[in-house]
C-alpha cells in the first residue's frame, strides 16, 4: 500500500516549501529540498546575455560564458574537467540573448564540492590565451556550419528582416565570423568584469539538500564580493509589424528539404497580452499534434513533418513565429496554409472546445513540468527572474482560467498583421 | 530505484509496474517487439510508418482524439520507432493514468488504416526523411551502417529508403500491424504514483480479452564476421567541415562482452547511462577521445557510442574536423587511441571515474517517471530482467584485463568500417539570396 506521507505534492513550489535567501551583495538563492533521489540540480541565471554585446563584438556574451569552465584561478581547463568528470557531475555555463545560465548536476554527496566549483567558474575565470583560441575556432566552425544549415539560415534571415538593425533580436546571439574573429582576450576579461557581478545572480538548488547548510555555504563563497555599478538598461527600438509582407529566400546547395520561418515581433513576458498570447499560440500551433497548423498542414494535407508556432517572450518581445520543414515544391502551399490558419485564429479564436482544452492542458500539465528536479529548478528560476512571487503557481490556474476567447482573438489580431509579416526560407539550391 | 513487479497475462502480454510516489504523475507505455530489425528490402521504414498510423484513430477514438484527450487531462504523449522496438506512451497526472490504458488497449488491435490517411502520412514521412537528409552527418551515418552490415537488417535506417516509402501500400502496412501488434509480442510498462495491484487489475480488464496472435516470424539473418576493413566516402555540398565516422562490430546486450564494451565507451567519451538511448554524457572533456582530438585542436568535437541492442551491434566513433586539418591525421589519432586500449590496461583511476559516472547516471535516471519507463521497457526487449537488476554490479566487476581483451577483439582492423564525409568545395558557393 502507498505510504501517503511520502507522496509528492501537486504544487512543489509554494512560499512555505521554498527557502528564499539573499546572498552575496544583492543575489538571491532559492532552495527546494526534495528527498526522493540522492541527487542535486543547480540552476542559476544572470542578466549578462548578448543584448550587452558591444557593436562589432557580436558573439561576446556567448564566447565569454563558454570560457568560464576553460580555466580558473584554481584549475586549468583540463584539471577542472577531470574533477567534474570524476564526480560524475556536470557544470555548464551558457549565454543566450538576454541572460547567462549556469547549470550543474551532481550526486547529493558532492553538493558542497560542486557549489564551490560553480562559484569558482563564475568568479575567477582566467581566460587562458590558448583556450581562448581553441574556443574561438569551435565557435567559428559552428557559425560556418550554421550558414549551411537550412533551419539556422531561415531563422537568421527571418530575424534580420523582421527586426531593425539596432534591435537585439535582429541577429541570433552567436555573432558572425568577423565579429567573433575580432574579439580579444581583453574583451572577454572586461565583459566578465562588467557583467558577472555579485548582484543579480539568481541561484536555485533543488534536491537532497538541507537549506540552511546551502545558505551558509553560499554566504561563505559569495559574501564580501561587491556589487558593481549600474548597467544601463537596454531600450530596444520599436519593432512593430512591417509595412508590407517581407519575403526572402536563401538557396543552399546539397539539401533536400526547405525550412520556413514566418512571423512577426510578438510580446514580452510582462505584457498584458502574455497569457492570452500564449493560449493563442497553443491553439495555433502547439496543442495536440502542433495545434491547428499540425491538424491541417501535417495531418490533413501531409505537407510537413514539423510545423509549429512559438511565441518567445522574455524581457524583450521576441518573435511570434511559425516554423516548418517541407519539400521545396510545397513551400508556397505551406505559406498559404500558415497564413490561412492565422487568419482563422483571428476570425474564430476558439472552436470545438479548444479553450477549455488548452486551459486544462496548461494547468494539468504543471504536475508533469514539476516532476523532476530540473523542472522545479526551471520553474523557480522563471518565478524569480520575472518577479512572479513564490505563490505564483498557486495563482496560476486562475490566471489561465481568466483568459477569454475575446482576449485570444485580440492578441492574435494585435500582433499578426497579415499585411505586414515576414517570411524567410532556406531552400535547396 | 524502486522495485518492479513483473506479470505475464494469460495472452502472453508482459506487464511491468513500478510505484514511484515522488510526484503525483504516472506514465503508461506500450512496447512492441518490432522495429527496423524486422524489415526486409522493399518495406524498409514500415515499422515507423505503422507507428505514425497508430495516431490516426480507431472506430471509437477518431483521428486526433488520442492527443486531445491526453492534453485535456494535462498529459503528454508520443511514440517512437527504433531498430528493436516501437513504443507509445502517455504521461499524465496520476489520477488520469486510466486514459493510457484505454488508448493503448484500443490501438493495439483497432487502429484504422484509412486510405487517405495512409497517403497523407506517406508525404509526412518522406518530409521527415528529407529533413534528416539535409544533415551531411546523417547521410554519412546511413552509408557507414549499410557498409558495416552486409547481411543483418540493422543495415538500413529506421526511417527507410525513399524508394520504399514511395512504393509501400496500405496492405503492406496492415499486414505488418496484424503480424506484430499482438499482446504476446508486447510489453506494457507503468511507472508512477499508483497502487500496483489496483493498476494491474485495470490492465487485466482492458488487455486480457485481446487474443494472442501467431508468433511473429523470427529475424533470420546473422551478420557474418567481417574479414577486412571497409571504407565509404560521401562527397557532397551542404556541410562546412569533413566528418569521420568509424564503426566496429560489437556485442549484443546479453553477450558477456557487453559490459567491458560499455566501459570502453565510457573511457573513450564518458559514460552515457544504462538505457538504449543513453543519457546526458558525463565526463566528455576528460575522456580519451576529447583529449586526443579536441584538446589537440584536430577536431571540434569527438565522441563514441555503444548502446544495448537485441542482436550484435556497432561500436561507433565520430568526429567533426577543424577546418584545414588533414583527414588522415585525425584518422591516425583515433586509431592510436584505440590501439592504446588494445595494448595497455586501463588504469585504476580511470576505471574509478567511469564507475562513479555510472553510479551518478543510475541515480539521475531515477529522476522522472518517463525515463524509468524507457529503461524498463527497452531493457525487457533487448536484454533480460537481469540487465537492470545487476547493471551496476556487472559494470563495476569489469576488470582492466577484460577491457583490454575486448578492445583487442572489437577494435581489430578487420572489424572496422571507416566513413568520411568530405564537403564538395567546388559546389559550395556563398548562399544565393533573393527576395
Amino acid at each position: 500500500m502507498r505510504n501517503v506521507s511520502t507522496r509528492g505534492p501537486v504544487v512543489p513550489i509554494t512560499p512555505e516549501s521554498v527557502a528564499r535567501q539573499p546572498f552575496g551583495d544583492g543575489s538571491v538563492a532559492l532552495i527546494r529540498e526534495k528527498r526522493a533521489n540522492p541527487a542535486v540540480t543547480v540552476l542559476g541565471y544572470l542578466r549578462a546575455g548578448a543584448v550587452y554585446d558591444p557593436p562589432g563584438r557580436e558573439g561576446l556574451a556567448l564566447f565569454t560564458a563558454s570560457m568560464l569552465t576553460r580555466g580558473t584561478a584554481a584549475y586549468a581547463s583540463q584539471d577542472l574537467a577531470l574533477v567534474l568528470d570524476s564526480l560524475g557531475a556536470s557544470l555548464n555555463v551558457r549565454a543566450d540573448l538576454e541572460g547567462v545560465t549556469v547549470s550543474a548536476r551532481c550526486l547529493a554527496e558532492d553538493t558542497e564540492r560542486v557549489l564551490d566549483l560553480v562559484a569558482e567558474v563564475m568568479q575567477r575565470p582566467t581566460f587562458p590565451a590558448e583556450e581562448v583560441e581553441k574556443q574561438r575556432a569551435r565557435i567559428i566552425t559552428g557559425i560556418r556550419e550554421g550558414r549551411l544549415d537550412t533551419r539556422v539560415t531561415a531563422e537568421k534571415t527571418f530575424r534580420a528582416l523582421a527586426y531593425p538593425p539596432e534591435h537585439p533580436h535582429h541577429r541570433t546571439p552567436e555573432g558572425d565570423e568577423e565579429t567573433v574573429g575580432a574579439i580579444t582576450r581583453e574583451d572577454l576579461i572586461e565583459y566578465h568584469r562588467r557583467l558577472y557581478r555579485a548582484n543579480g545572480l539568481i541561484l536555485t538548488v533543488v534536491g537532497e539538500v538541507t537549506a540552511p547548510r546551502i545558505v551558509d555555504q553560499l554566504g561563505a563563497l559569495w559574501n564580501g564580493r561587491r556589487a558593481g555599478g549600474p548597467i544601463a538598461a537596454i531600450v530596444p527600438p520599436n519593432a512593430g509589424p512591417a509595412s508590407s509582407i517581407q519575403r526572402r529566400v536563401v538557396e543552399i546547395p546539397g539539401k533536400s528539404q526547405a525550412d520556413i520561418v514566418l512571423g512577426v515581433p510578438g510580446f514580452n513576458r510582462m505584457s498584458e497580452d502574455f497569457y492570452a498570447g500564449m493560449m493563442a499560440d497553443l491553439i495555433l500551433g502547439r496543442l495536440g499534434l502542433m495545434g491547428r497548423l499540425g491538424a491541417t498542414l501535417r495531418d490533413k494535407e501531409g505537407l510537413a513533418y514539423y510545423v509549429y508556432s512559438q511565441a518567445q517572450a522574455g524581457f524583450l518581445a521576441g518573435p511570434w513565429a511559425v516554423r516548418a520543414g517541407v519539400n521545396p515544391k510545397n513551400v508556397d502551399r505551406t505559406v498559404e496554409g500558415i497564413v490561412r490558419e492565422i487568419r482563422g485564429l483571428q476570425r474564430e479564436p476558439v472552436r470545438n472546445g479548444e479553450l477549455p482544452d488548452a486551459q486544462n492542458y496548461v494547468i494539468g500539465s504543471l504536475a508533469l513540468r514539476l516532476e523532476t528536479d530540473a523542472g522545479v529548478a526551471q520553474a523557480l528560476l522563471e518565478i524569480e527572474v520575472f518577479g512572479l512571487g513564490l505563490d505564483y503557481l498557486l495563482r496560476y490556474p486562475g490566471l489561465i482560467r481568466g483568459v477569454t476567447p475575446e482576449a485570444i482573438g485580440a492578441a492574435a489580431s494585435r500582433y499578426w498583421n497579415l499585411s505586414g509579416y515576414t517570411v524567410a526560407m532556406a531552400v535547396p539550391a | 530505484m524502486e522495485p518492479t513487479i513483473r506479470s505475464v497475462l494469460s495472452n502472453g502480454l508482459v506487464v511491468l509496474l513500478r510505484e514511484v510516489h515522488a510526484a503525483p504523475v504516472a506514465t503508461f507505455w506500450a512496447w512492441y517487439r518490432v522495429g527496423s530489425r524486422n524489415e526486409v528490402p522493399g518495406i524498409t521504414g514500415i515499422s515507423h510508418w505503422v507507428e505514425h498510423m497508430l495516431f490516426k484513430g480507431t472506430p471509437t477514438l477518431g483521428k486526433g482524439e488520442f492527443s486531445r484527450l491526453v492534453n485535456r487531462h494535462g498529459g503528454s504523449w508520443n511514440g517512437f520507432t527504433w531498430k528493436d522496438f516501437t513504443a507509445y506512451f502517455e504521461t499524465l497526472p496520476a489520477e488520469h493514468i486510466g486514459l493510457g490504458i484505454r488508448i493503448e488497449s484500443d490501438r493495439m488491435t483497432h487502429s484504422l488504416f484509412d486510405p487517405e490517411e495512409v497517403e497523407s502520412e506517406r508525404t509526412v514521412i518522406i518530409s521527415e526523411r528529407e529533413g534528416a537528409e539535409n544533415n551531411p552527418e546523417y547521410a554519412l551515418y546511413e552509408e557507414v551502417e549499410a557498409a558495416a552490415y552486409r547481411v543483418h537488417t540493422y543495415r538500413h535506417a529506421v526511417i527507410g529508403y525513399k524508394s520504399d516509402l514511395l512504393a509501400m501500400t496500405r496492405d503492406d502496412l496492415i499486414r505488418h500491424y496484424r503480424t506484430y501488434y499482438t499482446p504476446n509480442n508486447a510489453v506494457l510498462v507503468a511507472v508512477g504514483d499508483f497502487d500496483s495491484q489496483a493498476l494491474l487489475a485495470r490492465v487485466r480488464e482492458a488487455f486480457e480479452p485481446i487474443p494472442p496472435g501467431p508468433k511473429p516470424p523470427p529475424v533470420r539473418s546473422v551478420e557474418p564476421p567481417q574479414e577486412g576493413e571497409r571504407r565509404v566516402m560521401v562527397r557532397r555540398p551542404g556541410g562546412a567541415v569533413p566528418q569521420l565516422q568509424m564503426a566496429f562490430h560489437a556485442p549484443a546486450a546479453t553477450d558477456p562482452d557487453f559490459f567491458p564494451c560499455l566501459v570502453l565507451d565510457g573511457v573513450l567519451s564518458g559514460f552515457k547511462g544504462p538505457g538504449v538511448f543513453g543519457g546526458e554524457a558525463m565526463g566528455v572533456r576528460s575522456s580519451r577521445l576529447y583529449r586526443a582530438l579536441v584538446e589537440r585542436q584536430l577536431t571540434v568535437d569527438a565522441g563514441s557510442s555503444f548502446r544495448p541492442t537485441l542482436d550484435p551491434t556497432l561500436f561507433e566513433i565520430g568526429a567533426a574536423l577543424r577546418p584545414g586539418v588533414p583527414p588522415e591525421r585525425v584518422e591516425a589519432a583515433v586509431l592510436a587511441e584505440l590501439q592504446r586500449l588494445c595494448e595497455e590496461p586501463v588504469g585504476a583511476e580511470e576505471l574509478d571515474k567511469v564507475h562513479k559516472q555510472a553510479r551518478a547516471q543510475w541515480v539521475y535516471a531515477a529522476d522522472g517517471v518517463s525515463g524509468q519507463a524507457v529503461l524498463l521497457g527497452s531493457s525487457e526487449i533487448v536484454a533480460d530482467s537481469e540487465y537492470l537488476a545487476r547493471f551496476l554490479d556487472r559494470l563495476t566487476a569489469v576488470t582492466p584485463e577484460a577491457v583490454q581483451r575486448v578492445a583487442a577483439k572489437v577494435f581489430a582492423e578487420v572489424n572496422r568500417t571507416v566513413g568520411w564525409y568530405i564537403p564538395e568545395p567546388a559546389r559550395v558557393p556563398e548562399a544565393v539570396v533573393h527576395a
